[in-house]
């Protein structure tokens, strides 16, 4: 065999109950290609560096392009995403592990269950009304630099990262993470969204709250939308202290 | 539309808090009253003593215990619990602030154990080489002096170690944790300004560590 291998763990788990095991694959090295083309190679003969045949390899991806969130996994120790990540930035001269995220429910193989999220923003009412029973009318206009700071916090997908790498976030408590609490500031910012955000701060200030955020900071870090999460989480921070701690002076 | 706060929401604010008031408050304090050592032995007793005539009689337990001991009682127990909802994965994520975060879990911890034998042995004296007094309740004559009693027990290379070890973690957990406070009560929000914050409060770290080994020192 002539040409270089890249070396792939995978862990494996065939259903959310059952138990997890690693196996083991080699592909073809190809310049510039993203972890998702292994994982596509892998899936073309599913066949381990044992000889083994092995069930097809199960991953949730859509985008390609770093935009949907679908493809998020823990590629060698870190949370990435399988689409923006190049075999070519990784050590290719030692194995290259790749995981499920570790802070949700694993469905099989590397596809895991994030409706937590979804439940979270429904808790946190991150969304902007609309019109009840009647129309009312045209929104208040949004100033040009509060749409330059909204658009930097508009791009998060969802994907998880943030939370995975949390110390604070764990399935054992109610910690909302940093996506939830930046997609709050986004809709609070909103001329609209403004309106009700007393709502939401109060859900900020609940169990799971803003409070449980340690400071680590590692979200900021691994977001692959270069979300200012920390900076959103500072802003909540000072939006409760004026409402949960100094909103009775108010009364 | 009012506020609604949950009790824990509440909780980590005032831990927060009285982290920097009183608790760091007293501990620049302390310090800054035991550097009196580094004049002469003389001068600490000296200012115990002013010590006993600012707060005379009862004033002296009734601050000790509301200014101190409460509010670091609940500072011990509700951060004993914050450290255990920590996940912690330096392993997989080594970033600076990440380490700051874990240092912060693990100083706290140490200095629940370090300050209830240091509060044991000086301010109730137990297993003070038969000393059965508070510090400041010696004598003024130097055989038993408050400088006499703490030189008993500084003098012993473990003991000292273990001051030391205590002087570290208080200095670094005073100062992260007002990096943190700000941030917490939403002062600082830029990364900017975190960043200046933090480079502020690791100057801090060591003025606060200088100020309290020298007085360690100043002991022995």
């Amino acid at each position: 065999m002539s040409e270089k291998q890249i070396r792939l763990k995978i862990k494996r788990q065939d259903n959310p109950h059952s138990e997890w095991r690693w196996e083991e694959f080699s592909i073809a090295y190809r310049p510039k290609i993203n972890i998702l083309t292994g994982l596509m190679e892998i899936r073309k003969y599913s066949i381990t560096v044992e000889g083994k045949k092995t069930s097809p390899i199960v991953w949730e991806s859509s985008c390609l392009e770093n935009l949907c969130g679908a493809c998020s996994m823990v590629i060698n120790d870190r949370a990435r995403q399988a689409c923006s990540t190049l075999f070519d930035d990784l050590d290719l001269s030692s194995t290259i592990t790749i995981e499920p995220l570790s802070k949700f429910p694993v469905i099989r193989d590397l596809k895991v269950d994030r409706s937590k999220i979804f439940a979270d923003l429904k808790r946190a009412k991150a969304w902007v009304e609309i019109d009840g029973a009647f129309d009312l009318g045209p929104s208040p206009r949004q100033d040009l630099k509060t749409q330059d700071i909204r658009y930097k916090l508009s791009g998060c997908m969802s994907c998880g990262l943030c939370m995975e790498v949390c110390p604070q976030y764990s399935r054992k408590n109610a910690f909302l993470g940093a996506a939830t609490i930046n997609q709050v500031q986004f809709i609070n910012l909103h001329p609209i969204g403004k309106m009700s955000k007393e709502q939401r701060l109060n859900v900020m200030m609940g169990s799971g709250g803003v409070q449980d955020c340690g400071n680590a900071q590692n979200c900021v870090r691994v977001c692959p939308r270069e979300i200012p999460l920390t900076e959103s989480i500072a802003n909540i921070n000072r939006e409760t202290t004026w409402q949960g701690i100094l909103g009775w002076l108010k009364r | 539309m009012s506020a609604k706060m949950s009790n824990i929401f509440l909780l980590r604010r005032l831990h927060s808090l009285t982290g920097v008031i009183p608790i760091g408050a007293f501990l620049i304090e302390h310090f800054y009253i035991n550097f009196s050592a580094v004049d002469s032995p003389e001068a600490f007793n000296q200012t115990v003593a002013n010590l006993r005539v600012i707060f005379p009689g009862l004033m002296l337990p009734i601050v000790e215990l509301f200014f101190i001991a409460i509010p670091l009682v609940f500072h011990a127990f509700l951060g004993i619990y914050i450290s255990f909802t920590m996940k912690n994965n330096i392993s997989h994520y080594s970033y600076l602030r990440n380490w700051f975060y874990l240092s912060q879990r693990i100083t706290g911890v140490f200095l629940v154990f370090y300050i209830a034998l240091h509060v044991a042995s000086m301010r109730f004296g137990f297993w003070g080489l038969g000393n059965r007094l508070s510090v400041n309740e010696h004598a003024m004559d130097l055989v038993d002096s408050p400088f006499a009693i703490v030189h008993a027990d500084l003098s012993q290379p473990i003991v000292l170690a273990f001051y030391i070890l205590g002087i570290i973690a208080a200095s670094y957990h005073l100062a992260y944790g007002l990096w943190s406070f700000a941030i917490h009560w939403g002062i600082t929000i830029s990364e900017k300004s975190q960043s200046i914050s933090l480079w502020v409060c690791i100057t801090i770290a060591i003025i606060i560590f200088i100020l309290g080994l020298s007085a360690a020192l100043a002991f022995i």
